[in-house]
């Protein structure tokens, strides 16, 4: 699924360069669920930003579904992103005028289906994270929780083969944060490869595998326990062990 | 794609309502007071005479004071505006334009005799017939009159329509009697609604005067031995004690004007006046050097500056105020759209091209530039009532017409396109990893 | 306050201070050179005609017959008009200043024409009570009797006395006493000068030296009548003055009557509306200006909504956050106004050499550059007044 090969990144402010990444291998299988660990400064960021074509690398390889993508435009690297990739953020980034519906449908927008896919495609995202009934309110009148789900039926609704989820539980209290996990959970197990960047070992220790950044590169590998199963139900959502 | 931009422009205006009226209202003043003088010029230098002003052509003879020019400008070259009688005279006698006409203004007295109402001071221009078809003068009814009326000095008039509609309630009053100065004249025509704007054949009561109510052949003021009311201007100090002392003097009063169809017509009649003006050399006359001219009607005004100065000093004032409007908006869109940059962000890590987000602002631009053009149009009509209602004689000069509504409207999208280009820009190239970690 | 952080955070985010500037340096020049207009225009209207033109009504009665005696009918009119209640004086008159109609004509001081030095009078036909009816003082000599006055058609000869103003025969005599002595008409013709009067405007605008005027006894049929009234009486006599012209000869034609003050208003009214205008766009401009610095202004203190909670978090007063952002403007309005002098200069001396307008003149610029100031610091002034008012507590929030 990604394969990352000497991946390098180098930002230049004035005369001072700082390395962000340095050599960073990494290959994530298709359907694993992974966790980025590392403390702050350890390039937890930057990796998420490479991965999700968001920032090119100044060096190495990255090849993404079988495709070398290290070197791709702006524009193949939009519509990339617009195809196989799902972004869940900290801040959940909904745009606050648009009501939940057409915050999922921004996607599906710059993806071009037309307009009956895209209703299709916006029910069955809401309904996969149970807020169907809430399609037309705004962001500002849901809960953090609520907010940090229609974000991610946002990243699902277009069938993406990867989802980056950068801190998906920072904003939120710990039972709003477990029904999210719950949920990425239910994802992956439907197959969906699932990237987490998270500082907290207790979110990591849930993700099929564990990836600890130190200094801007892999560090260790920490083979996991297998996460405690859960029967916490009351979404509708039961997590998959 | 483009509704759903056209969605997203709407929410963007109704969040921010206050900025965006700062914008639609800078692009609005800006259009508004650029149009108002636009327009102003548009009509100053209109052409009164579309469809043959390159053939119709003002007479200038060169019979001024050989010492002292009559037009400081051209070196001091230029003949004067207006021809003397004699000369007038003297190439009425030449066959070679189409159409020939001198002509003075004055004004008549006239009233119907039946009743006993005052009479009234009208508006009356004096030429030959061949005014009515070198001008393209529309008729309602009957028509001008022949070479044989003019050299009679036939009591004939062409009524205006308003006269016509005043005197004779708009029926065909053709074969009516109307008493000028106190003498019998016989209607031959009523013209209908004429008013070639500016009002190049006799720019003397103003440029943008209204065109006369009556029209009588010009020998008839010369054997009432009337003056006319437009200027007189005399150089030569000679003795004019009696009328016919005047006709033979060297003071120019007259306008002349000539039909001259193609260049090899308008070659032989230079050829001809020149020639005249050489033949008067030997009386002692045109005692500059050989200045004659034959000025189509574009040329004419421009001599004329019929557009004044003060109006192209509004024009250039109008224009850098547009430009300061332009750089107001520039400012406000820049601060809109860099506000916006997170939600940009966002769009771009959820797959948007650079296009895809520079469609979406540019469908905004365009909104705010065709709000700002409709609100502009407004105020350049408020701003064109303002101008008719502070100068005498804009009355009817001062109006939209659909070509600079529309103009209006073009140059509201350009100044906007102009003024989003540089922010949308800016928010196109934004990096979307920046914004998305931060609220 | 230090400038130089400021100044560097400016050149750091130099677009939006660009901007202001561009606007702040094409709103110097526009307005400078509209003012320089405008103070152009007034100095020209407020020249005084030298005849009591607020108290002048104007009326005119066009005989087309000729076969007339024309005194007669001069007497009859003016003795209907005089017993008019609230008509002070009549008198009937070729033109008036400003009226934008006249003639002038060319004299020598010398009877060998080209041994004088020439002069151009313009000048007024008028009777011999005309000094009470336009207001006018004799200073030298005497006015018209009533003898010399000339009445045409009929009396068929030539006047050959005049009375000049005050400065036009200081002019021609070089200080001189003028009474007495003769100009001569490009035929050779005498003219005795008889007596000057306080300085009367020319019949034109624009045109000639404002005061070379001159006055003959002469009256022909057609000419106005000019008619004195006091103050209050002057609008509602003209009704009644038409009336009574009418009255007296239903068979001629009588033009409403205006009044002095009107007739000068139409002369002026091109430049009365020019200088409206450009009052317009200089208002215009300066708003618009303002606006568009308290746009950008409110912009740059809302992204640094943060920065200005640190600086405050680290013990910045509230006047130091209202200073900071006053003295960033002022630094950009100063920049602006650099620019903008460059600017002005440049586009009046386009202005001279394409159109005729005078050079400009410096006096006023340091009252635009004080404006200036003054405007951009007040559109500041609010945003600024914002800033002071953010929380310190933003700066140790994390989202």
């Amino acid at each position: 699924m990604l394969n990352m090969q000497d991946i390098t990144k180098v930002y230049a402010a004035g005369l001072i360069e700082t390395h962000a990444l340095r050599s960073l291998n990494l290959e994530v299988k298709s359907g694993e669920f992974v966790a980025v660990t590392g403390p702050s400064g350890s390039g937890k960021t930057t990796f998420l930003n490479i991965a999700g074509l968001l920032e090119s690398p100044s060096g190495g390889r990255y090849m993404l579904d079988g495709e070398d993508v290290s070197s791709f435009g702006d524009n193949a690297r939009s519509k990339i992103r617009n195809e196989k990739i799902g972004f869940i953020f900290q801040a959940f980034n909904l745009i606050p005028d648009l009501n939940i519906a057409d915050n999922v449908d921004v996607p599906l927008r710059y993806r071009g289906f037309s307009g009956s896919e895209r209703k299709r495609r916006i029910d069955e995202a809401l309904e996969l994270v149970g807020l169907s009934s809430r399609r037309n309110h705004l962001p500002a009148q849901l809960s953090g929780g609520q907010q940090q789900r229609v974000a991610i039926a946002r990243a699902l609704a277009g069938d993406p083969a990867l989802l980056l989820a950068d801190e998906p539980t920072g904003n939120l209290d710990s039972l709003m944060a477990r029904q999210v996990m719950d949920l990425l959970e239910e994802i992956n197990a439907r197959g969906t490869t699932i990237i987490m960047v998270t500082h907290d070992p207790e979110l990591a220790r849930r993700a099929g595998r564990n990836v600890h950044l130190l200094d801007g590169q892999v560090s260790d590998f920490q083979p996991l326990e297998p996460p405690p199963a859960e029967a916490d139900d009351d979404d509708g959502v039961r997590s998959v062990a | 794609m483009t509704a759903y931009y056209l969605k997203l422009a709407w929410l963007s205006v109704r969040k921010n309502p206050l900025l965006t009226s700062l914008m639609i209202g800078a692009i609005a003043l800006g259009i508004g007071v650029s149009m108002t003088t636009l327009t102003l010029y548009h009509v100053m230098s209109s052409d009164p005479l579309p469809q043959k002003s390159d053939r119709v052509f003002a007479v200038q003879l060169d019979t001024w004071n050989p010492d002292d020019p009559y037009y400081e400008r051209d070196e001091g070259s230029a003949p004067p505006p207006q021809t003397t009688f004699r000369d007038s005279m003297a190439l009425m006698e030449s066959d070679i334009p189409t159409h020939q006409a001198a002509m003075l203004h004055r004004g008549f007295a006239a009233r119907l005799d039946e009743d006993g109402a005052r009479p009234e001071r009208l508006s009356t221009r004096a030429t030959y017939g061949d005014f009515f078809p070198m001008f393209d003068v529309p008729f309602l009814f009957g028509s001008g009159w022949d070479r044989n009326a003019d050299d009679r000095a036939e009591r004939v008039v062409v009524l205006s329509k308003r006269i016509n509609d005043k005197f004779f309630g708009g029926e065909d009053s053709v074969g009516e009697r109307l008493m000028l100065d106190g003498a019998p004249f016989t209607v031959v025509g009523v013209i209908d609604e004429w008013r070639p704007i500016p009002h190049f054949y006799d720019l003397n009561g103003g440029d943008f005067d209204d065109s006369e109510e009556l029209f009588v052949p010009f020998q008839v003021p010369i054997s009432l031995e009337y003056h006319a009311d437009g200027s007189t201007n005399c150089w030569k100090p000679e003795r004019i004690e009696s009328y016919q002392d005047f006709l033979q003097s060297e003071c120019v009063w007259l306008q002349h004007w000539a039909q001259l169809d193609s260049d090899a017509q308008r070659e032989e009649f230079q050829a001809f006046i020149d020639a005249y003006a050489l033949e008067q050399r030997k009386l002692g006359r045109f005692g500059r050097p050989l200045d004659n001219r034959l000025s189509d009607i574009m040329t004419w005004l421009e001599f004329r500056e019929v557009v004044s100065d003060d109006n192209r000093l509004l024009m250039v004032l109008a224009f850098m105020f547009l430009a300061i409007c332009l750089l107001n908006t520039i400012g406000l869109m820049l601060a809109k759209f860099i506000n916006r940059a997170p939600l940009v962000g966002v769009r771009r890590a959820l797959g948007a091209s650079r296009f895809d987000i520079i469609r979406q602002h540019g469908v905004e631009v365009l909104i705010i530039g065709v709000m700002g053009g409709l609100a502009g149009l407004l105020l350049s009509w408020a701003g064109l009532i303002a101008v008719r209602s502070w100068y005498r004689g804009y009355e009817y000069l001062a109006h939209l017409d659909p070509a600079m509504v529309v103009s209006a409207i073009g140059l509201a999208v350009f100044s906007a396109a102009l003024a989003g280009l540089y922010p949308t820009w800016r928010i196109s190239r934004i990096q979307p990893a920046v914004h998305l970690k931060a609220q | 306050m230090e400038i130089r952080p400021i100044l560097s955070t400016l050149l750091r985010n130099k677009t939006g201070a660009i901007l202001i500037a561009l606007q702040i340096a094409l709103t110097m020049a526009v307005v400078i050179n509209a003012a320089f207009v405008i103070a152009d225009r007034r100095d020209t209207m407020a020249k005084t005609t030298g005849v009591d033109d607020g108290n002048l009504i104007l009326a005119r009665a066009l005989q087309t017959d000729r076969d007339i005696d024309v005194r007669s009918i001069v007497e009859r009119d003016t003795s209907a008009l005089m017993s008019i209640d609230g008509v002070q004086k009549v008198s009937k008159i070729s033109t008036v200043p400003l009226s934008n109609s006249g003639s002038s004509q060319t004299f020598s001081t010398s009877a060998e024409l080209e041994d004088g030095s020439w002069f151009n009078l313009a000048y007024y036909q008028t009777d011999a009570v005309a000094t009470e009816t336009l207001g006018l003082e004799v200073t030298r000599g005497r006015w018209f009797r009533d003898d010399e006055i000339v009445y045409n058609p009929g009396d068929g000869e030539v006047p050959r006395v005049k009375v000049l103003s005050d400065a036009v025969a200081d002019e021609i005599f070089e200080g001189e006493d003028p009474i007495g002595k003769f100009i001569y008409t490009s035929r050779g013709d005498a003219i005795e000068i008889i007596g000057t009067i306080s300085s009367v405007g020319r019949p034109w605008y624009n045109w000639g030296e404002l005061y070379s005027t001159s006055f003959t006894p002469f009256v022909e049929i057609n000419y106005m009548y000019a008619i004195r009234t006091a103050p209050e009486n002057r609008d509602r006599l003209i009704p009644i003055i038409e009336e009574t012209l009418v009255a007296l000869d239903t068979d001629r034609l009588v033009g409403e009557p205006r009044t002095h003050s009107e007739v000068i208003a139409r002369t002026y009214s091109r430049d009365v509306a020019m200088n409206r205008m450009l009052t317009i766009v200089m208002a215009l401009v300066v708003s618009i200006t303002a606006l568009g610095i308290v746009g950008l202004a409110s912009f740059s203190v809302a992204q640094r909504h943060r920065q200005i909670g640190t600086r405050r978090a680290v013990g910045a007063r509230r006047h130091h956050i209202l200073s900071y952002f006053l003295v960033e403007n002022w630094l950009i309005t100063t920049g602006g106004i650099v620019l903008g002098l460059v600017l002005s200069f440049a586009l009046n001396y386009w202005l001279v050499t394409k159109y005729t307008l005078p050079k400009l003149d410096p006096v006023a610029l340091p009252l635009v550059v004080l404006g200036l100031w003054a405007v951009g610091l007040l559109a500041a002034a609010g945003p600024a007044r914002k800033a002071t008012g953010i929380d310190p507590a933003i700066a140790t929030r994390t989202v």
